[in-house]
């Protein structure tokens, strides 16, 4: 039974090891996955614990609902203090991590501690074993993959893993599954690092008990009928997260040169389309391949055709590498996108965090603010397609001055840069920004600044903001599970409504986070995809729990929470430019100068920006500072934590 | 018979800065036909070099997807079509 899941503790120090069952009332009210690791991380870490010391908790899990009969159940969450900010750490990746780790018995792993030496955990059909990985250090992230099934003599192995970036303790170095399936965000990889851990492998044949497996199926089909049936999902079915690259670039949603433009010029090399042609056995809806239960299959393949990295396999490129290799740092070359993609994910490091840190170094070059004599010698212009990946090089293993400060993250690089360097860095909490240009869609702006994790569309973004929905259409998904009257707009570019749209974002992925779902098979994707209506019966169908929507919304909003508790306790404030929920002063200052005439010129206004962040905090239940009041802890039951229930 | 296509903010430029247009047409199809022989540059964004309605580009008609055979769907006075262009993903 999907419920019958345990927990582990794995003590790295001491080589201890206890399993245990996770209570029904601890699912009850975290469900599983995300919000049950923010339970984790409050319970376990230590306040103010070094991120990269043995006493921050590693978290690894699967949702309520991997591995059972509903589909895209493939996502792996991970969790702990953050190296990058200082708060919460936080990751989530696709591939057969988790449902592999499900049916060898576990839906939640807790790592502290630190080997003396590289090790690696392996996870049998409900055993574990702490395995030496000296052999294993200096790897690439697939080549350990390999080499382990290999020493254990089985194929089907699946591990989450470390490469050399995670080694070196780059400050953004995420956890890799398979061959591009990332948990990149807030620098898990270095964490894993530092507790000398390389890889977690998994390998399980335990049966998962449906609670009621007819009407599970059943429920699935219709499911699967209304995501293959989306236009949405056919788009990146075919051309993979790319399919939006063009349409958003000539609009002007788009970073480029950092922050100085809002479009990219000549970008026809890396569209999509382009990417296909050019490398061997890539997009196109024949090239597709998917994650664990997954119809949409938005993953590219493709061989590099041509240049230093001719012949290397790959996945992706992701629409964040075309930001990453592309727009930022204005490189023109579809090569350089599909090169910097293989770099990455062969480092094992975040594409959004690298992207961003050389783009900004690319500015501070220009501006003179940083020079060859720090970049020894390296003429690290926008658009030096060599020296951006040069940069990529330096960066993963630390060498030269400038490829050791940029790994230790925007805020700790800006300070050893000194002069006015912070000013040009793109990033809320102290992580980077995706590579796109909020300054034309206040209800994005609004989410990047108040996302649990920093800078980031994956935890409260309203995409469908942008589609100019029905009115109507907007209405009935807002106003579900919870009543909402107020005011809502399908112009991207108001202000009104979007607090309340951010909010009940933050409740929804929080959910599917939970749920351990992937996001393309929800509303993130499209107006008629799957949200809170249609979860409570899958949960029941699967594991036998009841939930009503509403029930699950107040799941959603206890976990975000505790998030929040958690990044309060850590020292976020308000307005503090480091650690709170505010934006670099140049999305308020400097206007857009490019795009469509609905983006062209615009800036973020300063005063509309502060009463949107008020009312969120009120529908958050905060109180003007970003406290939860009292109420909000005792309507949510959260005045009792920490409450060391697991 | 009066039909109304809303059109989205970004494509705005193209119509004038009309938010809305009235159109004419017994189909989908025929509305967006309509559109374009008004204001050509909106053909060049919702339709592919070779005909087909651009990935990106799903219309509803009034709160309904149009999606498949979108140009196909029956529509009739009164009717609100709307354009929305779908910017998710990342
Ligand atoms: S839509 Fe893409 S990311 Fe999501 S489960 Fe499918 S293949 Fe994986």
């Amino acid at each position: 039974m999907a419920l019958d899941r345990k927990i582990a503790y794995i003590d790295l120090s001491t080589g201890k090891i206890e399993t245990r069952p996770i209570p029904i009332e601890v699912r009850k009210k975290f469900l599983g996955g995300r919000g049950l690791d923010a339970y984790l991380l409050y319970n376990h870490a230590p306040q103010g614990c070094d991120p990269l010391g043995p006493d921050n908790p590693l978290m690894i899990s699967g949702g309520i609902l991997t591995a059972t009969c509903a589909s895209a159940t493939a996502r792996t969450h991970i969790m702990a203090k953050s190296p990058l900010t200082g708060l919460l750490g936080s990751a989530n990746m696709g591939g057969f991590f988790a449902p592999e780790m499900a049916w060898a018995g576990f839906h939640h792993l807790v790592i502290k501690g630190k080997a003396k030496s590289p090790v690696y955990i392996w996870i049998h059909n409900g055993r574990i074993e702490i395995r030496d990985a000296a052999y294993l250090w200096g790897k690439s992230t697939t080549e350990t993959q390999w080499a382990i099934r290999e020493e254990l003599g089985d194929e089907d192995i699946k591990s989450a893993v470390i490469g050399q970036a995670g080694e070196k303790l780059v400050r953004y170095a995420n956890v890799m599954t398979g061959i591009k399936n990332a948990a990149g965000r807030t620098g898990m990889g270095a964490v894993m690092g530092s507790k000398n851990l390389k890889a977690v492998a998994v390998r399980g044949t335990m049966d998962i008990r449906i609670a009621h497996p007819v009407d599970a199926l059943e429920h699935n089909k219709h499911f699967i009928d209304g995501i293959t049936g989306a236009k949405v999902n056919k788009t990146q079915g075919a051309l993979g997260t790319p399919f939006i690259w063009g349409a958003t670039n000539s609009w002007g949603g788009l970073r480029n040169r950092n922050f100085q433009y809002n479009q990219m010029e000549y970008a026809d090399d890396i569209e999509p389309e382009r990417l296909d042609e050019i490398a061997t056995e890539t997009i196109g809806p024949h090239h597709m391949t998917g994650c664990f239960g997954c119809q949409v299959h938005c993953r590219a393949q493709y061989k590099i055709p041509s240049g230093p990295y001719a012949g290397k396999y790959d996945e992706g490129p992701e629409y964040t590498s075309q930001g990453a290799f592309g727009a930022e740092p204005d490189c023109r070359k579809a090569e350089t996108v599909l090169a910097g993609n293989h770099l990455v994910n062969q480092y094992g490091v975040d594409n959004l965090e690298i992207g961003s840190m050389i783009a900004w170094a690319m500015e501070l070059f220009e501006l003179g603010i940083i020079t060859t004599k720090e970049t020894d010698g390296l003429d690290l212009r926008f658009g030096n397609d060599e020296a951006l990946l040069e940069m990529v090089h330096r960066i993963c293993l630390r060498k030269g001055w400038l490829g050791d400060v940029l790994a230790e993250g925007g805020i700790p690089a800006s300070e050893k840069i000194g002069k006015n360097s912070f000013d040009y860095l793109i990033q809320v909490k102290g992580m980077n920004n995706l590579h796109s240009d909020e300054r034309g869609t206040p209800g994005l702006a609004l989410n990047i600044a108040t996302a649990s994790r920093g800078s980031d569309h994956l935890r409260s973004r309203p995409a469908i903001d942008l589609y100019h929905l029905p009115e109507k259409v907007m209405r009935k998904i807002y106003s579900s599970p919870v009543p909402y009257d107020g005011p809502l707009s399908s112009e991207h570019t108001d202000y009104e409504g979007k607090p309340w749209q951010v909010f009940w974002h933050q409740n929804c992925y929080m959910a599917v986070d939970c749920l351990g779902i992937c996001k393309y098979h929800t509303v993130f994707l499209g107006a008629t995809l799957p949200n809170f209506e249609d979860w409570p019966k899958v949960i029941y169908y699967n594991t036998g729990l009841e939930f009503t929507p509403v029930e699950l919304w107040e799941i959603a909003e206890r976990c975000n929470n505790l998030e929040r508790l958690f990044n309060l306790r850590e020292g976020l404030t308000r307005n503090d430019l480091k650690k709170g929920d505010m934006l670099n002063h140049r999305y308020f200052d400097e206007p857009t100068r490019r795009g469509a005439p609905d983006v062209v010129g615009r800036t973020i206004d300063r005063q509309k920006f502060n009463k949107m962040v008020d009312e969120f905090y009120s529908h958050c239940g905060w109180d003007k500072k970003g406290v939860p009041t009292s109420e909000t802890m005792q309507r949510l039951g959260l005045n009792q934590e920490p409450s060391h229930l697991l | 018979m009066s039909i109304k296509v809303s059109i989205h903010k970004t494509h705005r430029h193209l119509t004038g800065g009309l938010e809305t247009v009235d159109v004419k047409g017994q189909t989908v199809g025929d509305c967006l036909k309509d559109l374009i022989e008004r204001y050509p540059e909106m053909g060049k964004v919702l339709f592919k070099p070779g005909g087909k309605l651009h990935p990106l580009i799903e219309i509803y008609l009034n709160t309904k997807s149009t999606y498949p055979d979108e140009l196909k769907k029956p529509v009739k006075a009164g009717d609100e079509i709307y354009i929305t262009l779908m910017l998710a993903g990342g």
